[in-house]
């Protein structure tokens, strides 16, 4: 009899260790239908936005190297005087398999900006190292480098969950 | 064993016990820092605890960081194991930083990237061809890793610089290329690097202007300078780098003799200064910045040289310390660091009537960074922004 | 929460010491349980709901196999021994192999597993230990739901080990002696740990990523075996300093946990040398799946069979590529040959020459073990052999001798057990001189390991930026 209810309970641990495990699981997240425009503005709302400018699309490929026309969407705000860090990029892929590429792009431009500001820029440096954030998913890419990056970042998870 | 059971040793329990107590009190006791001056940084703060932060598990991470950056005597704890590392074991490099003879810090250069280095030096000829009525001129530096070779520590690589850089200079194409490597290598017991820190030090930069002023057809002789010291107590980036913090530098400053009235005005400030040195920073960690107030995206001087000359000055930061060389020769000089500038050469020229153009970079940043080519290449951004 | 960092040492640890002496023996084991969750929870909460779960699962899997057991019912038993092998076995392969595997039948992946959970391959096997031992009657199941998270989770050995068969730690966490004198004996092993990890491990490892930097098709043979070296070394300070806390961890609350590495490299043969590498992963593949398939006594081309399967787990378990595998197969092979083809012969050279030998065809086997991939591990080895490459000895080889080289014969002395003799003939000494001097020498040892547990930030935040 005993038997029965430790193998009950032992399953029960399985199924819930089974449905935690596939929660957790990324998976190709269904490709979020929310209008980028929204989200951008509502990440740009939530961000520290005083030191950023928009971009034009040529800037966009000169501090990253990728080709905004080959996205279905992809707006960028960069640093407004040049000694600063803050920036924004949204990006919806065309494709999933963008998403290395922009991966890289983001990771460069880090790299790129750290390289810059290293030695010189004590503040830059803190922000580029503790306060940005890059998020991929549901077809969307988020790049952030503000003080409040967390917040858009957060910001950016709960506007793409939106229809 | 009968001695367990009499009476058990303890030393070793009170003596961590004590030792790991004392820290505690102290962590608690002493209040936190924002900044370390030997490492440069801004330190880790104490993490404010939230549900997302204790869910996602990063709360655990920040207090680490906390705890290990405002651990008492912090600086004291790196030079004991900087000392371990160096003296102790031998170990020759740190960070990326070569621990030469007697003191003297050198960046190892990071490895160039082949492909972004051939687009870079087209890119400089195409511009050369394209304002073939100025005077274009390009110095690149070694390093201090190429030329002080006696100081590296013993079986160190040899460098890789003088190769790469007679490669550099033979794919120039109209553009007078300055290479200095031989007459750096001929005095270098005079002190022409720091040795705590990436740059190179105002003697180092004369040396190299004595080479530069022919090409550039300026008569460098015509100029006497007063050289004053104004620092003994410089740790450069390489000290921060390493962990070492054996030796001072000292920072000299040549300043042309008789008047030289110059204003320079900074494109990330509205405020004009009298002077390219910023003699405020000489209190901060960061002497260096004492030239220039260390990088700015344009840097504008103008003087009273009257020679109707311009020049255009594309540089990383060892330019900062060769303007003091260059005042007395141009009536307008516009220093531009690609790095943190995100206009295009075109406009540039175009915005003043530039008659000399000269690229200054140290050989590490010139064959690794791609904001020069970014800023060779791409037409004026501005433009297309109105047209939008 | 890792054992090598600010908040374990300066915090956590004493903290937890005072706390445990203060507790009634009755809650001790509540106590340390509680201590545990916190330490898992501290770094990534998520992976607490995983193991929490995980524990919950194998507790009733274990108290049914008692009770089938007892009531001798052996195919149900063996049944619900089955799945939960194959449960805990498929949480292990999912989160450490599922990648791997679909890539090597070639299909791509496009969703990511989530973050491996802390000490996955340790847990996972000490479960699969209890579940084994309880079905087999060698243990009695731990009734109390406690108890047997305790087993699964205590911190000491939670992150990396030791894996403690079950039917040696389930008699410690019903009733153990607790001295205060383990205390004493137990720090001395966690400050050892500490210090070969962090002083001897990190330094070598620096070492032996500026070599792996260095240009392959270029190295001499010189680098290439100084770089092999100091690999084999820094993974052996690295994870003897691990065992070393862990144990040591152990006897601080009471437990005693037997040894993990026994001087691995003064080994006179490859069954020798794992006697005493990695004790515990050894024992637990030779009780839990060698002998369950039938052990030595079967035929000889079964015997191989069984070793086969027992050397490619072994080289799995350390990671999900190729070159484990190689490298498993590659002890495989030595074994083989000394156990059938040299058996005799092995007896007449004299010990030197084969704990020479035997270590220099480990340090073999660690080149395969660090190379990312095959091809990368066999010009690796072509170069140590001097195919290809710049010669025997060029400058570059010289500047890693001359830097490298005071570290490596620290460590390798430090490998052999003329220290541990030398310290515990002093130790024995009861004058108060000896014990101060052995206070002085572990305060310094603790205070070194401070140092570097500092100033490693520096390094890791410079490594960040590039």
């Amino acid at each position: 009899m005993k038997s029965i209810l430790f193998e009950i309970c032992r399953w029960a641990a399985f199924a819930a260790a089974l449905i935690f495990i596939i929660k957790t699981t990324g998976g190709t997240s269904p490709v979020s239908n929310a209008n980028p425009q929204t989200v951008l503005e509502s990440t740009y709302a939530s961000a520290h936005t005083d030191n950023m400018q928009p971009a034009s699309n040529q800037m966009i490929k000169r501090l990253y190297g990728i080709d905004p026309s080959e996205y279905a969407f992809c707006k960028l705000y960069y640093p407004l005087t040049n000694m600063d860090v803050d920036e924004l990029l949204l990006i919806k892929y065309a494709d999933g398999s963008q998403e290395q590429q922009v991966k890289s792009a983001v990771d460069a431009r880090l790299d790129e900006q750290k390289k810059a500001f290293e030695n010189y820029g004590v503040n830059q440096m803190e922000l580029l190292n503790d306060h940005s954030v890059f998020k991929s998913e549901s077809g969307f890419a988020f790049f952030t480098v503000n003080v409040n990056a967390d917040q858009s970042a957060e910001a950016f998870a709960h506007a793409i969950k939106e229809d | 064993m009968p001695s367990n059971q009499k009476s058990p040793k303890l030393w070793i329990t009170c003596m961590f016990m004590v030792i790991v107590i004392c820290f505690d009190i102290i962590a608690l006791v002493m209040p936190d820092k924002d900044f370390s001056e030997t490492e440069n940084r801004m330190l880790a703060q104490a993490p404010v605890a939230s549900s997302k932060s204790i869910t996602e598990g990063t709360l655990g991470e920040d207090a680490e960081k906390y705890l290990s950056d405002q651990f008492a005597f912090r600086d004291a704890w790196s030079n004991l194991s900087f000392f371990t590392r160096s003296m102790l074991f031998g170990q020759k490099e740190m960070n990326g930083v070569y621990i030469g003879k007697d003191g003297f810090l050198m960046l190892i250069p990071s490895e160039p990237a082949r492909e972004s280095l051939q687009k870079k030096l087209s890119a400089i000829n195409a511009v050369t061809e394209k304002y073939g009525e100025i005077n274009h001129c390009i110095a690149v530096i070694p390093n201090a890793e190429a030329i002080m070779t006696n100081k590296l520590p013993s079986y160190a690589p040899a460098s890789k610089q003088p190769q790469q850089l007679d490669d550099i200079s033979r794919s120039f194409r109209g553009i007078t290329c300055c290479n200095v490597s031989e007459l750096f290598k001929k005095h270098r017991y005079e002190e022409l690097y720091y040795h705590t820190d990436h740059h190179w030090t105002s003697r180092g930069a004369y040396l190299a202007f004595t080479a530069i002023a022919s090409d550039m057809q300026i008569q460098a002789d015509d100029t006497q300078y007063d050289i004053y010291t104004v620092s003994d107590s410089f740790q450069g980036t390489l000290s921060s780098k390493s962990g070492s913090h054996g030796y001072n530098d000292t920072i000299e400053i040549y300043v042309p003799k008789g008047e030289h009235p110059i204003s320079v005005r900074y494109s990330d400030s509205t405020e004009t200064s009298g002077s390219i040195y910023q003699k405020d920073f000489l209190n901060t960690k960061d002497k260096y910045a004492l030239f220039l107030g260390g990088n700015h995206p344009i840097v504008t001087i103008t003087t009273t040289a009257d020679t109707d000359r311009t020049l255009m000055l594309i540089k990383d930061s060892y330019a900062n310390c060769f303007a003091q060389f260059l005042t007395p020769y141009f009536d307008q000089i516009i220093i531009v660091d690609p790095r943190y500038c995100y206009d295009s050469v075109d406009m540039l020229i175009n915005q003043y009537e530039i008659t000399d153009l000269l690229y200054l970079y140290n050989a590490d940043t010139f064959m690794t960074d791609t904001s020069l080519t970014d800023f060779l290449t791409l037409e004026s951004d501005n433009s297309e922004q109105s047209k939008e | 929460m890792s054992l090598t960092r600010v908040f374990f040492v300066f915090f956590f640890l004493p903290a937890s010491i005072l706390l445990y002496r203060l507790t009634p023996i009755k809650v001790r084991n509540a106590l340390l349980l509680l201590l545990s969750l916190f330490f898992i929870a501290w770094g990534s909460p998520a992976d607490l709901i995983l193991i929490g779960l995980s524990i919950v699962f194998n507790y009733f899997t274990a108290l049914e196999l008692d009770e089938l057991r007892r009531a001798k019912k052996v195919r149900q038993k063996k049944l619900v021994l089955a799945t939960g092998i194959a449960a805990n076995t498929a949480l292990l392969v999912f989160f450490k192999y599922f990648i791997f595997l679909l890539n090597s039948i070639g299909i791509g992946v496009h969703f990511a597993v989530p973050d491996v959970p802390i000490g996955i391959s340790f847990f996972t096997f000490s479960a699969i230990s209890c579940l084994c031992d309880v079905s087999n009657g060698n243990e009695p199941a731990l009734k109390n739901p406690v108890d047997f998270a305790l087993y699964i989770s205590f911190f000491g050995k939670i992150t990396s080990g030791p894996i403690v068969k079950f039917s040696d730690m389930a008699k410690q966490i019903r009733q153990r002696n607790m001295t205060v004198g383990s205390v004493e004996g137990g720090l001395k092993l966690f400050i050892v740990g500490l210090s070969k990890k962090l002083i001897i491990a990190g330094s070598l490892g620096k070492l032996f990523h500026a070599v792996k930097a260095e240009d392959l098709s270029s190295m001499s043979v010189a680098t290439a075996w100084l770089g092999a070296l100091f690999y084999s070394l820094m993974l052996y300070y690295d994870f003897s300093g691990y065992s070393d806390m862990a144990i040591g961890l152990g006897k601080i609350f009471g437990f005693s946990f037997s040894k993990n590495f026994d001087h691995p490299y003064i080994s006179d043969s490859m069954t020798d040398f794992w006697r005493r590498w990695h004790i515990s992963l050894g024992a637990w593949f030779r009780d839990y799946v060698y002998i369950p398939l039938g052990g030595s006594r079967v035929s000889k081309r079964r015997n191989i069979i069984n070793l086969s399967v027992v050397w490619v787990l072994t080289g799995l378990w350390h990671g999900a590529n190729w070159t484990f595998v190689v490298w498993g197969l590659y002890h495989l092979a030595l074994l083989l040959i000394e156990k059938f083809a040299l058996k005799n012969f092995l007896k007449m050279i004299p010990r030197m020459i084969r704990i020479f030998f035997t270590f220099i065809l480990a340090v073999i086997g660690w080149t395969i073990f660090f190379s990312d991939n095959i091809s990368y591990a066999w010009s690796y080895l072509l170069r140590m052999f001097g195919a290809g490459g710049s010669g025997l000895l060029d400058s570059v080889g010289k500047y890693y001798l001359t830097s490298g080289g005071i570290l490596l014969m620290t460590a390798i002395i430090g490998a052999t057990p003329l220290l541990a003799s030398l310290g515990s003939r002093i130790d024995k000494k009861e004058s108060t001189a000896a014990q101060l001097c052995v206070t002085a020498f572990f305060a310094l040892l603790l205070l070194g390991s401070t140092a570097f547990m500092i100033s490693d930030t520096v390094s890791s935040f410079l490594y960040a930026q590039f």
